[in-house]
């Protein structure tokens, strides 16, 4: 998801070239969608806030510059409507359970989130529940697209200081449920 | 390994399971154009010279699906014809697999195959195969134009902020089907012998783990849909694949209990490439971590795990289906070490906190 490969066709949809749409979005889909994935539960949801990303991407072309990195500039969209859709889902939450607040409450394990075949996959995806969501989002962009810190607070919009009390906490909670980070199955000759 | 290398790993791997429904772009494409009605609405271009349909056109013509199985014990033609092509092809099974695949390649239950397929000028070939009923592996590999080219390499990933951008040809995500559908099956990719290698296994698996591992068929149709960084055609690999090993099914007598815990060996299936241990586990304790069995042979060896596939069933039981590598013929007994994983006192240092009170060493019957 280089942006230098994607110039020509970032430029061609600009001016409404529906075959570059298309290319953009093979380019980028896996990656855009497994991030939403990792960030929220619930597949209809995961795909509303999809919708979202790529309108917002067709939208906001405009204002591309070619010569950041296309990447950062897509996840900055990508995490905008995240928060966005968590915004509008806890004001009607609001409206149920005042009590609660979703901001640091452990979400429930996803019933109809998108198969996850693999023990160790599916219990990452637990652990990562057991976080609060602005932990879980610096969990997400530093091992998942191996940003630094200082990229994550640009991302975030948040002072350096606070990803890096975020990032701490996150894996001080992560060791607390430690369990399945070590399991190497089949040692040095079959490293999954 | 420190814990940040780990969460990578581990972080990716959770994230390529997690397959994009077939149906989005469409979804995506109709929501985007709707809004953008009353804006400049998309429109296909009638360009005579589209890029897409050219590359599609380049696509096309490339692909190749040869369908020859090689006999294991001479190199034929066609796999002279294949060595050729690839000067660097190697026997990945006995180089980088684990006992199970190396034992496979030695008693001749791994077959060398020729099936490739290929997309931009690369060329990725399924070289080897091996299916003893509990799991299929494959090995993968990549050239460009006759030379060795990067396939998968897990320790490039997370060296530097560069690397985080895999280079061309890099495994990115991939399907597997069995005579056609993905329903009861998954994947998983492990390195070869180098970068431009990888063993894939397979096995059983149903999409909600709700239910206990279903059992492959003794033939099937494999298809592999492999998806490599910046080649946008999915390089397609149809393999047949056919049990050919006489496996045991033993149920032996073994089951142990502590006060909050206890487990029971249900099933044990042995081949020579693989085995299994189908458990029963019951827990009603407070320690949420979780419950892990090391299996080790007669003599002190630890026989390595595989893969655990794993479903719950009524509250506080859960069903372990677990694959190892294969216990050695002539071993009278393995012990089964339960442990739960504890972060130790050195730095980054996970460690495997064993429950004594477990532990148990169960003899074979009818060893062979």
């Amino acid at each position: 998801m280089q942006g230098s490969d994607l110039t020509p066709w970032l430029q061609r949809l600009k001016e409404g070239d529906k075959e570059a749409f298309r290319y953009v979005y093979d380019r980028t889909v896996d990656n855009v969608y497994r991030t939403v994935a990792l960030l929220v539960s619930g597949r209809q949801d995961i795909e509303d806030i999809m919708n979202e990303i790529y309108f917002k991407l067709w939208l906001s072309l405009p204002n591309y510059d070619p010569n950041r990195p296309f990447r950062n500039w897509l996840h900055g969209i990508a995490i905008r409507q995240v928060q966005d859709w968590r915004r509008r889902k806890w004001r009607k939450f609001r409206l149920f359970e005042r009590q609660k607040m979703l901001e640091i409450q452990p979400e429930h394990p996803r019933t109809d989130r998108v198969i996850v075949w693999n023990e160790t996959s599916r219990e990452l995806l637990e652990l990562l529940n057991h976080l609060s969501y602005k932990l879980r989002i610096v969990v997400v962009l530093r091992y998942y697209h191996e940003y630094s810190l200082t990229e994550i607070s640009e991302l975030l919009a948040v002072p350096i200081g606070t990803v890096k009390s975020r990032h701490h906490q996150a894996l001080k909670e992560l060791r607390k449920h430690s369990v399945e980070l070590d399991l190497e199955k089949g040692g040095d000759c079959f490293v999954h | 390994m420190s814990i940040e290398e780990r969460l990578k790993d581990h972080m990716h791997q959770a994230a390529d399971h997690l397959n994009i429904p077939q149906d989005l772009y469409d979804s995506i494409l109709q929501s985007t154009e709707e809004r953008i009605s009353d804006r400049a609405r998309l429109t296909r271009k009638s360009r005579s010279r589209s890029i897409i349909r050219n590359a599609f056109v380049i696509g096309t013509a490339a692909v190749f699906i040869v369908v020859v199985i090689v006999s294991s014990a001479f190199i034929s033609p066609v796999m002279a014809e294949t060595l050729s092509r690839i000067p660097m092809m190697h026997n990945v099974f006995k180089l980088a697999g684990d006992l199970g695949l190396k034992a496979a390649e030695q008693k001749g239950l791994a077959t060398e195959t020729d099936y490739y397929d290929t997309h931009e000028g690369y060329t990725l070939t399924a070289s080897q195969a091996m299916f003893d009923g509990m799991r299929g592996a494959i090995a993968l590999q990549l050239d460009e134009a006759g030379h060795p080219a990067s396939l998968f390499d897990p320790f490039a990933r997370g060296q530097s902020e560069a690397s985080s951008l895999k280079s061309k040809g890099s495994f990115q995500v991939m399907r597997a089907f069995i005579n056609g559908t993905e329903e009861s099956i998954t994947w998983d990719i492990g390195p070869g012998n180098d970068a431009e290698s990888a063993i894939v296994t397979i096995t059983g698996a149903s999409s909600d783990q709700a239910a206990r591992r279903p059992v492959l068929p003794e033939t099937f149709n494999l298809t592999l849909e492999v998806r490599l960084e910046m080649i946008p055609e999915p390089f397609i690999l149809q393999i047949p694949m056919r049990k050919n090993t006489d496996n045991h099914i033993l149920y032996p007598e073994a089951e142990k209990s502590s006060r909050q815990v206890s487990w029971r060996l249900e099933e044990m299936e042995r081949s020579p490439v693989s085995t299994r241990m189908e458990l029963v586990l019951k827990e009603t304790s407070s320690d949420e971590r979780t419950i892990y069995f090391e299996v080790v042979g007669q003599d002190g060896t630890e026989i390595k795990i595989i893969d655990l596939y794993a479903n719950d069933m009524k509250q506080g039981y859960r069903r372990l289906d677990m694959l190892y590598e294969p216990l050695p013929s002539d071993h009278q007994s393995f012990t089964i070490k339960p442990f739960r994983y504890v972060y130790g006192d050195s730095p980054d240092a996970w460690e495997k906190e064993y429950i004594k009170d477990l532990e148990l060493t169960v003899p074979i019957e009818g060893n062979d």
